[in-house]
């Protein structure tokens, strides 16, 4: 009970320190003016009886502390001193508190964006789903290929598993579509998931108003009805009870879902606006769709109680392989992958990409965070020297070297801490910027929602302290072993000419100098690698093209051949537009075909798209051999243009022209197609990377477009993109109001979306470099300074002695020269040991490129010479008069 | 007095502080230290300063109450008294001071070997 009492009393006094010390001033006061009248009895005089009074009493500072140590927590009121203190001295050179502040700030905050995201797209399980972890993803595989494959199930399929499987309580598919919307007010393009009836119920969500499609509306008679995703709700003006038309078909709204729910996979942007059940696919898309083949529905399962992964995996793998797959003999599915829902909001395939740019955009944030570390460790230890006569007065007057170094500590902490808070809302701002870009890789959208959780934290949180840790605890140190020296004596000076290393601050100026060196070496690489990757080539001419979104899901395959033809035509007659050209996705957003290797019964992978005609020439990609596609080659559709790529791959050396290339299943995921499975190649064209200009050159092939729904329309005219969009938009509408033309921007535009987030890493990234590198900089010439300052005794001596000034100036300016060397060797040699580590992450580095290594090599010499000769100057113009006065 | 001695001493003025109180009644820390001085017999080797934080920590655990009145002689001074809880904690920290003194007099009586 007294325990307690004395804690809550011992707490008040910390938080309110002033009453108690009044008091405490009061009564020694009293106690004192006693002493003294004792003494004054003795028939002392009243100063000596005051001296004897204070001498009786005992120091009366170290009485004061005792008591205070007794009174309060001692540990919490240092802090606060140390705090106040630091907040004065950081207040007191405001420019650098804002600039340190600041350069670790981006750097905590981007070292957090970056974990933030790769926590929420690998990690994270999707919001507003009842106990995550029990889902799984359900995949299937083929052994003909090397890698894993990931593929998606038909509708027949899905049936036959959900009736046969075991480990899973029970399994839901669902499968991504666009289409166009006609409502009361607009025509627009329209996001949906056809998911089967269970769905909902698998996954545990609740509707937030309305209600879920009932699981008797998952049928081909029933009515198709759609539940609103809260986005979509929220913005647009319908309500539930109201009829949209989609693809022409009315479909009636009746529930929206929770906000926090925006379906479970992150793939193919934008997020689903509605949920339908998958048995109206058919009703929305005029061809009955889901009973082909090739569908690719995705599958989701809740594991029963106790069953693992792998066992799961096992005991549906043989179910996966009886399948039947009468179109695709050739083709032969032989297992299932079963993946956690976390993993699965991206298709699995498309994770390693993700993972090397999240690893890629990691090294630039960590080190961008560890240049501005060692930059601002630089600037404290210049204070910390500047200080050292006062710390050596502390030290003498009976500081303990623990307070000493809490107290320069809390100045390092108090600097992490508050960029940190500052880095959290830096790294939501990054998020939140990244979210805009909704079509990174082609199809990923990064846009999570909110990125910080308690993981997150925990990783900020950790930062701030390595922070303060890297950045205080040298300075400290530094701190203590000069403060060491009593104030009576000098900090002992440099040493004696020509021994080079012969003091712990020479020694810390060579480790400045290899860290600033190694750093900056790191740094140009990674941002010279970045800038290469992304000035890469798309591979094609973007001048004067305009790319649209076509939204035709409401026609049928005839109808929709008929429909680009005729657009193409009607556009070409227009004066201002020369070419004109259709494929199936956008750039960079690719299908994959598997084809079999001529002559084995292997076979691999390649980027697929399809083209109208004029497509190679609108886009200026250079033919190599044989011919691009013609009109005919659509009708008959076994023609294939392939990229010098595969060629090369499949044919070292020779013409691949006419040769044939069998494809046991031609398909993309966004727009089904099955044509000829045998194809005869009639043209090589030089484009190295389809999907993505930043990966490895890739094989493509190009098949004809054929009578079939296609998402981009390429305009290459002469007008600029107003004039552009509007005559696209009149002459779709023309044809076909049912028509919703989306995403009217130039090709170079689209592009540079495409890229943009990754360009401006590299700026971020090049910008805090060079301003990491430059505070590391300036804070070696400082260091340099305070050391020939030290020299000034010295220097004296030298003169007084006949040295002449110029002998002293190349003495200091070779030895800085010397250390600096030093240094810049060390620096690099660590740069060299470094590099093989980080070189995954390079794009297109090349051992042979020297000049991330000569350049801050140059710098940092050019600057030591600078540096020593500027204070060796004002050293030679020194007094000696006065400097010797003493002596 | 050797640094061994003041710190044996700071450990027990808690009990002697309270006891002083016990017998004399409510005591200003001036004349508690020079009760302390008759009773070490060394008046002028104990720092009187190094009493307030024995009554800093005896105030805070509610075993005495500081209260501000005037001496004979008109002055301020603040004057400390026992508790009813400083008056049990001094029955209990007597009797187990004494079982203590009682087993180090014992061991310190056995014949080294």
């Amino acid at each position: 009970m007294s325990a307690l009492r004395r804690r809550i009393t011992k707490l008040v006094v910390f938080l309110r320190p002033g009453k108690a010390e009044r008091e405490l001033t009061r009564e020694v006061e009293a106690h004192l003016d006693l002493l003294q009248e004792r003494y004054r009895h003795h028939g002392l005089a009243p100063d000596e009886a005051r001296r004897a009074a204070r001498r009786h009493f005992g120091g009366l500072d170290r009485v004061k502390e005792a008591i205070r140590d007794e009174r309060s927590y001692r540990l919490l009121e240092n802090m606060r001193r140390d705090v106040g203190y630091s907040l004065r001295a950081l207040a007191r050179t405001p420019g650098f508190t804002v600039l340190a502040v600041l350069t670790l700030a981006v750097g905590i905050g981007a070292t957090t964006a970056v974990v933030g995201l790769a926590n929420a797209v690998f990690f994270r399980a999707p919001g507003g789903v009842a106990d995550p972890s029990s889902l799984v993803g359900v995949y299937s595989d083929i052994s003909t290929t090397p890698e894993q494959e990931f593929i998606g199930f038909s509708y027949p399929q899905y049936q036959e598993l959900k009736a046969r499987q075991r480990p899973f309580t029970d399994i839901a598919t669902s499968i991504r579509s666009s289409g166009t919307m006609r409502s009361k007010t607009d025509t627009r393009p329209v996001s949906m998931v056809f998911v089967s009836g269970n769905y909902f119920e698998l996954l545990g969500v609740q509707p937030r108003s309305g209600r879920l499609p009932r699981a008797d509306e998952d049928s081909p008679a029933a009515a198709p009805v759609a539940v609103m995703s809260h986005t979509f709700w929220v913005e647009g003006a319908n309500k539930i009870g109201d009829t949209v038309y989609i693809n022409s078909t009315p479909v009636t709204l009746v529930g929206v879902l929770p906000p926090e729910f925006d379906g479970h996979r992150l793939d193919w942007y934008p997020h689903p606006d509605l949920w339908l059940p998958v048995n109206s696919y058919p009703a929305i898309f005029s061809s009955n769709r889901l009973e082909r083949p090739d569908i690719n529905l995705m599958i989701a399962g809740r594991l029963r109680a106790g069953v693992s992964l792998e066992a799961a995996q096992a005991s549906i793998s043989p179910l996966v392989g009886d399948l039947d797959l009468p179109v695709f003999p050739n083709y032969q599915i032989d297992s299932a992958i079963v993946r956690p829902f976390s993993e699965g909001r991206l298709w699995p395939r498309r994770r390693p990409a993700l993972q090397h740019l999240m690893a890629s955009l990691m090294g630039v944030a960590l080190l961008m965070l560890l240049i501005g570390c060692f930059g601002i460790t630089n600037f404290l230890v210049g204070r910390v020297m500047a200080r050292r006569h006062e710390l050596s007065v502390r030290l003498a007057i009976g500081a303990s070297r623990l307070r000493i170094v809490a107290q320069l500590l809390t100045e390092a902490a108090l600097l992490a801490v508050a960029a940190s808070l500052l880095g959290l809302w830096i790294a939501t701002m990054i998020a939140r910027w990244v979210a805009t870009f909704p079509d990174l890789f082609g199809r990923i959208s990064l846009d999570v929602g909110p990125i910080l959780d308690s993981r997150v934290f925990f990783v900020a949180g950790g930062l701030s302290i390595v922070t303060a840790v890297v950045v205080g605890v040298f300075p400290a140190l530094i701190g203590l072993r000069d403060g060491a020296y009593t104030s009576a004596q000098r900090v002992p000076q440099g040493t004696s000419w020509g021994r080079v290393l012969s003091s712990p601050r020479q020694v810390f100026l060579v480790l400045q100098v290899i860290m600033t060196v190694a750093l900056a070496v790191i740094a140009s690489l990674f941002v010279r690698s970045l800038a290469r990757s992304l000035a890469v080539d798309p591979g094609f001419s973007t001048d004067g093209v305009v790319i649209a979104r076509l939204g035709t899901g409401h026609l049928d395959d005839e109808s929709v051949g008929q429909f680009h033809r005729e657009l193409m035509t009607r556009l070409l007659a227009q004066p201002a537009v020369r070419r004109v050209a259709i494929s199936i996705n956008d750039p960079f957003a690719w299908g994959m075909a598997l084809y079999e290797v001529p002559g084995t019964d292997e076979t691999q992978r390649t980027e697929t798209t399809f083209v109208s005609p004029d497509y190679f020439e609108l886009l200026r990609i250079p033919l190599l051999s044989g011919r691009t596609f013609r009109e005919a080659d659509g009708a008959q559709g076994t023609a294939l243009v392939i990229n010098h790529i595969l060629a090369e791959r499949l044919w070292p050396g020779e013409d691949a022209v006419g040769r044939p290339l069998r494809f046991p299943l031609l398909t993309d995921r966004a727009v089904e197609i099955v044509g000829p499975r045998d194809r005869t190649i009639v043209g090589v064209v030089r484009v190295a990377a389809c999907r993505n200009p930043l990966d490895e050159p890739e094989p493509c092939a190009w098949g004809p477009l054929r009578s079939t729904q296609a998402n981009a329309l390429y305009v290459q005219s002469s007008a600029d993109i107003g004039t552009i969009g509007q005559l696209i938009r009149e002459t779709a509408r023309a044809l076909d109001d049912n028509v919703a033309i989306s995403r009217i921007r130039t090709l170079r535009q689209h592009v540079d979306d495409v890229f943009a987030d990754a360009r401006m890493a590299a700026t971020v990234a090049g910008t805090i470099a060079v301003l990491g590198c430059g505070l590391l900089l300036v804070g070696c010439i400082a260091l340099f300074r305070v050391m020939v300052s030290e020299r000034h005794h010295d220097i004296g001596v030298r003169l007084i002695v006949g040295a002449t000034r110029g002998h002293v100036l190349s003495r200091v300016v070779l030895q800085a020269l010397f250390l600096t060397a030093m240094g810049v060797l060390g620096g690099e040699l660590l740069a060299v040991w470094i590099r093989p580590l980080i070189a995954a992450q390079l794009v297109g580095e090349t051992a042979t490129d020297v000049m991330p290594y000569v350049v801050p090599a140059a710098m940092i010499l050019t600057g030591s010479v600078i540096a020593s000769a500027v204070s060796a100057h004002q050293a030679l113009r020194i007094d000696l008069a006065r400097l010797f006065r003493h002596e | 007095m050797t640094s061994e001695s003041v710190k044996l001493l700071q450990g027990s003025l808690d009990l002697i502080v309270l006891r002083a109180l016990a017998t004399m009644g409510p005591q200003h820390a001036y004349s508690l230290a020079q009760r302390l001085e008759q009773v070490s017999e060394h008046p002028l080797t104990l720092n009187q300063g190094t009493l307030y934080p024995a009554l800093v920590r005896l105030e805070q655990r509610g075993w005495i109450r500081g209260t501000w009145r005037t001496t004979e002689n008109n002055r301020d001074a603040k004057y400390y008294d026992l508790t009813k809880t400083g008056r049990r904690a001094l029955a209990r920290q007597t009797a187990r001071w004494q079982q203590l003194s009682g087993l180090v007099e014992r061991l310190l009586m056995e014949p080294e070997r």
